[in-house]
């Protein structure tokens, strides 16, 4: 179980989200996002898709279909 | 990427570039590829500069007048476009309209200016009300019509009026991929198929009425703008516009393409790909667009009163056309964009800021502004 703080982007939400294992493909479901419509960000860097993300760990979700 | 161990084991990178074998930012289903920040740039770059080839934007001493809004996509086109700009010897403008929502335009301007000055793009700010005597929302408010047409009316006649004056080749607009089907999508649901017409990588310039629209991330989707502004390092705005309606009808076309993107990689871009083929096709079926002249401010119309003109004269009494006309005149002079483009604006559009005037010699001297 990994639990992260998402900080969704532009409406500048914060979630926690458990999930089971950790992936940026898990993060986006759970969040209803769709993996082409959204990119999850650690300290500035994208992420793909496989990538595992760490327990307590924070990042930035941007959707991307917005503030063009 | 932390060196620290952690008992998940997750440090090797997820994915490595195809190209080089650095951790990769981004994978791209359609493309089968998975790119480093170094090669997805230079990927982007590509795409972009195979449109601008197709459509001959670039030309030493051209000049593509580049509207940015200070979010990711017309920011993305600009950082993009400047370096095939560059080499190519074709001149660059940036324009930012400052359409006057409080701090949202105040954030809006900020992060444009900032781009266009680590790009080393000259950048015009156009403070909307200044020039015009009112705002945006007060256009809207008092003609009873939504924010966001006024606002598409207002963003397309003040940037068609500075690349006529400034007889630029091109408007270079930050659509994305995404937006683009998503407009064509609405447009077949309406059957404005005319419209349809006007969605490929570029429109034709209407000598002395119009320059034509170039869109250089034709093929550059939504998310591929968004971390191509952040690996890049530029500054954006990542905010919505206050005025935009709770769920726009595209906003959910885009949700439905993507979805459809994720279970059949490849069918947004093959779906761009033949609408660019197929353009024309529809412009016939659209019964051809506005090629009529404003009698106030000579610039193309449908009717013989430009839908800013008309706008502009219903609220304020009289039509502020000419008015932009001649201020964005001032403001090139003073950039040195005026008269030095080949086949530039020498010959130009003699409207006062009082009226239209010339109307007969117009006619013979627009002749600037053509391929
Ligand atoms: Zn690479
Ligand atoms: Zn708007
Ligand atoms: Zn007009």
């Amino acid at each position: 179980m990994v639990r992260v703080v998402a900080e969704l982007l532009p409406d500048r939400r914060r979630v926690e989200v458990e999930l089971e294992k950790g992936t940026v493909a898990e993060l986006l479901e759970r969040l209803g996002l769709s993996r082409e419509g959204a990119v999850v960000v650690r300290d500035g860097t994208p992420l793909v898709e496989e990538e595992v993300l760490r327990d307590e760990e924070r990042v930035l979700v941007y959707r991307a279909a917005s503030g063009g | 990427m932390r060196s620290g161990s952690s008992s998940t084991g997750q440090l090797a990178a997820a994915r490595r570039c195809s190209v080089c074998g650095a951790p990769a930012v981004a994978y791209l289903p359609y493309a089968r590829l998975a790119l480093c920040k170094t090669h997805f740039v230079e990927y982007i770059d590509r795409k972009v500069g195979r449109v601008l080839r197709r459509v001959s934007a670039l030309r030493p001493g051209g000049l593509i007048v580049a509207a940015v809004s200070g979010g990711k996509d017309s920011t993305a086109m600009l950082a993009s476009l400047a370096k095939h700009a560059r080499s190519s010897g074709t001149r660059l403008l940036a324009v930012h309209i400052d359409l006057g929502y409080g701090d949202y335009s105040l954030r809006s301007r900020e992060a444009a200016e900032k781009a266009c000055r680590e790009l080393g793009v000259p950048c015009l700010v156009i403070p909307f009300e200044d020039v015009v005597g009112v705002s945006v929302y007060e256009l809207a408010r008092r003609s009873r019509r939504p924010v966001c047409s006024v606002c598409g009316i207002v963003k397309r006649y003040v940037l068609n009026a500075l690349a006529v004056e400034a007889g630029a080749d091109y408007v270079a607009l930050g659509h994305n991929g995404d937006d683009i089907l998503a407009y064509a999508l609405k447009s077949f649901l309406n059957q404005d198929l005319g419209y349809i017409a006007k969605l490929g990588p570029s429109t034709e310039t209407v000598p002395g009425l119009a320059v034509g629209r170039l869109r250089p991330l034709y093929e550059v989707f939504e998310k591929e703008t968004l971390i191509y502004v952040l690996v890049s390092g530029l500054p954006f705005l990542h905010e919505e516009c206050p005025y935009r309606p709770q769920a726009p009808i595209e906003q959910r076309l885009k949700e439905a393409m993507n979805h459809l993107e994720e279970e059949h990689p490849g069918l947004k871009i093959s779906a761009l790909r033949r609408l660019a083929k197929n353009v024309k096709l529809y412009e016939r079926l659209g019964g051809g667009g506005e090629t009529g002249r404003c009698r106030h401010c000579g610039l193309i119309s449908a009717g013989e009163e430009c839908s800013f003109c008309r706008l502009t004269r219903r609220v304020l009494g009289e039509p502020a056309g000419p008015r932009v006309r001649t201020w964005l005149r001032e403001r090139l002079e003073e950039l040195g964009l005026r008269g030095g483009a080949p086949g530039g604006s020498t010959g130009g559009l003699h409207v006062r800021g009082d009226q239209a005037l010339g109307e007969t010699k117009r006619g013979q001297e627009d002749t600037r502004g053509g391929a």
